[in-house]
């Protein structure tokens, strides 16, 4: 980091101060700079394989994620059964530890995916529309997000869930809750920083329409914060989920979900605990190598280093 | 520094007015109130009588007005699981959560702002970077997970500190550090990078310039205007603390909100619920407000207008 740079879940993102791509030939130095850092591809390459693992699943998975048999139950890992291989171990129910991690996959990165996506369309959409047309649309957009940032999210999601009932699909609505918020912030941001530039002033004195000018003019000055934040929110929706499954309200049984795992191998803490650290190691990697990827992504957008 | 904080006291009223449409409606987004509060026995005249009892029946507004008339008697309704007063059980239970939350931000600034200062002052070391790398792995790891591998090695392995439970300081000890963890990757960071700013600003060269020592530049000049942002991602941080505080409750089975409120929402006890979340929601606001007045006290430029 240089001095000047500040964290981007406060700083520069906030203020929508940071640089945006417009040209294809600043795309391409962002690009350049982007391949010069060794971490921020580690952290692409580990999401990848999170991905590919997800979408491979069934294929690559040695058992069913709920194939069940209890005069197997909790093998240490490498340990055969009847000549079976169980490389990471069986659980309570004599089910393959390492499936279920790779199953559990499916859920992480479909919430985070998702997630992202649909807080990304509804967010950047207020964010634009709160921040071209001032006034009192954009005092009552950012007013219910900031009643909603009133709450420590968690446990809104908590007693929402709670009283719309556990299910995949709950779960993505009060994730995706969350992210709009985020984003309508910095894009709103953006919007205000870009709007009295000059370029933006002119071509709005020859006539070009609203969503001519938001789409042409304003999107691509707010590629490079959305960018880093999709990145950022998407780690944060993991552990997220992680932590409602962990506490049951997430996913349901019998799908395995990482947080729901270690929420089960709680009560084995003290005969097998190797199952409390294989889905907290699955998480803390995707984890990782989303921050790592955020990280990259903008230093590589910051035109301070060059 | 009055008139401010009597803008900032008023600003806080829409956000307190919103909290309680929001705590409202969270009984209304089912459709059918009865179904969340009555148990699944309930026959259809059982459902009629305590809509009436109830003022169910009357218009939406009606009922929120009527809402927010009992939470100024302080009544959010009774528990439905032991007709206790609903607020009552959650202010009960506050005390521990504050315990914990306050002995984690404790940790965290005593460890996290040194931590951030240092590797900002050796910008570059062998120290910076492992500091650097811890805060990066601690972002990335799942805070009841932490909690998990603190209890396998401290009490499980080495038995040093009790696996759960709110019986005296050693109880306090892992909860504590864990949520700590939560908190100070974010505040060792934002001190680092806050310091790395000031640290080439003229009055901080002025210093060095005056032949001070570097021990004084760095705790009398340059920490004072490095704190300003930091302190208020610590207020930021509160909220999240509160959320973390739930979690790390669970996995420590400590007697807080938090596990209050996931025991009320397994047993479906939505009175029970609803207090906890205005609650919670009132002492994050309250809080930040707290922290606002604060960051006047260290940056006195705000209190122009």
């Amino acid at each position: 980091m240089t001095p000047g740079e500040t964290d981007p879940t406060v700083g520069d993102l906030e203020s929508g101060t940071l640089p945006a791509i417009g040209r294809p030939r600043r795309a391409h130095r962002v690009w350049r700079r982007f391949l010069r850092d060794p971490a921020a591809i580690a952290g692409a390459l580990v999401l990848l394989t999170m991905f590919v693992v997800a979408y491979a699943a069934p294929a690559i998975a040695p058992r069913h994620y709920d194939d069940q048999l209890l005069s197997r139950r909790l093998r240490p890992a490498f340990s055969a059964y009847h000549g079976q291989q169980f490389v990471l171990g069986t659980d309570q129910l004599g089910r393959d530890v390492l499936s279920r991690v790779i199953y559990g996959a499916q859920v992480s990165m479909l919430v985070g995916t998702v997630g992202v996506l649909s807080g990304a369309v509804i967010g950047i959409a207020v964010g634009l529309i709160a921040g071209w047309f001032e006034g009192w649309t954009s005092t009552v957009l950012m007013r219910i997000a900031d009643v909603q940032l009133a709450f420590p999210y968690l446990l809104l999601a908590i007693a929402v869930i709670a009283v719309l009932g556990p299910s995949l699909l709950n779960l993505v609505i009060v994730l995706g809750l969350r992210t709009w918020v985020v984003f309508a912030r910095v894009i709103r941001g953006s919007v205000l920083v870009t709007k009295p530039l000059e370029f933006v002033e002119s071509a709005r004195a020859s006539g070009a329409r609203t969503l001519y000018l938001l789409l042409r003019h304003i999107m691509p000055q707010v590629v490079a914060p959305i960018t880093v934040l999709a990145t950022v929110e998407f780690a944060n929706l993991i552990l997220l989920e992680a932590t409602l499954s962990f506490l049951g309200l997430g996913v349901q049984p019998p799908f395995p979900s990482w947080g729901m795992m270690l929420s089960d191998a709680r009560g084995y803490l003290f005969t097998q605990w190797q199952l409390s650290v294989y889905p907290g190691v699955a998480i803390m990697l995707t984890v990782l190598g989303a921050n790592l990827l955020g990280d990259g992504l903008r230093d590589a957008f910051d035109p301070k280093l060059e | 520094m009055l008139p401010y904080l009597g803008r900032r006291l008023f600003q806080v009223i829409p956000t307190l007015l919103g909290v309680t449409v929001v705590v409202f409606l969270l009984i209304r987004v089912s459709g059918d109130p009865t179904q969340l509060l009555l148990p699944e026995t309930a026959t259809p005249e059982d459902r009629d009588l305590f809509r009436r009892q109830h003022g169910l029946d009357r218009p939406i507004a009606v009922q929120y007005a009527h809402f927010v008339g009992n939470l100024f008697r302080g009544d959010l309704g009774r528990s439905l699981v032991d007709e206790r007063s609903a607020l009552d059980a959650v202010l009960e239970r506050l005390p521990a959560t504050i315990e914990l939350t306050a002995a984690a931000m404790l940790v965290a600034v005593l460890v996290g702002i040194p931590a951030g200062i240092l590797a900002a002052v050796r910008r570059g070391s062998l120290l910076d970077r492992l500091a650097m790398l811890g805060a990066l792995a601690g972002q990335s790891m799942a805070t009841f997970w932490i909690g998990i591998l603190l209890i396998l090695l401290f009490a499980v392995w080495l038995r040093w500190f009790p696996v759960s439970g709110r019986d005296g300081p050693m109880h306090l000890v892992l909860p504590a550090v864990t949520l700590s963890l939560y908190m100070m990757p974010l505040l060792a960071r934002m001190t680092r990078s806050s310091m790395l700013e000031v640290w080439h600003q003229d009055f901080v060269r002025t210093a060095r310039a005056k032949g001070l020592r570097e021990r004084t530049i760095i705790l009398r000049h340059a920490l004072k205007a490095a704190l300003i942002p930091v302190v208020t991602v610590l207020g930021l941080q509160f909220g999240g603390a509160l959320a973390g505080a739930i979690v790390t409750e669970s996995v420590f089975a400590w007697p807080g909100v938090g596990t209050f409120v996931l025991d009320a929402i397994y047993k479906r006890d939505y009175p029970v619920v609803q207090a906890a979340v205005l609650v919670v929601a009132t002492v994050y606001i309250l809080t930040n407000l707290l922290i606002d007045l604060l960051y006047v006290a260290l940056d006195p430029r705000i209190r122009e207008p």
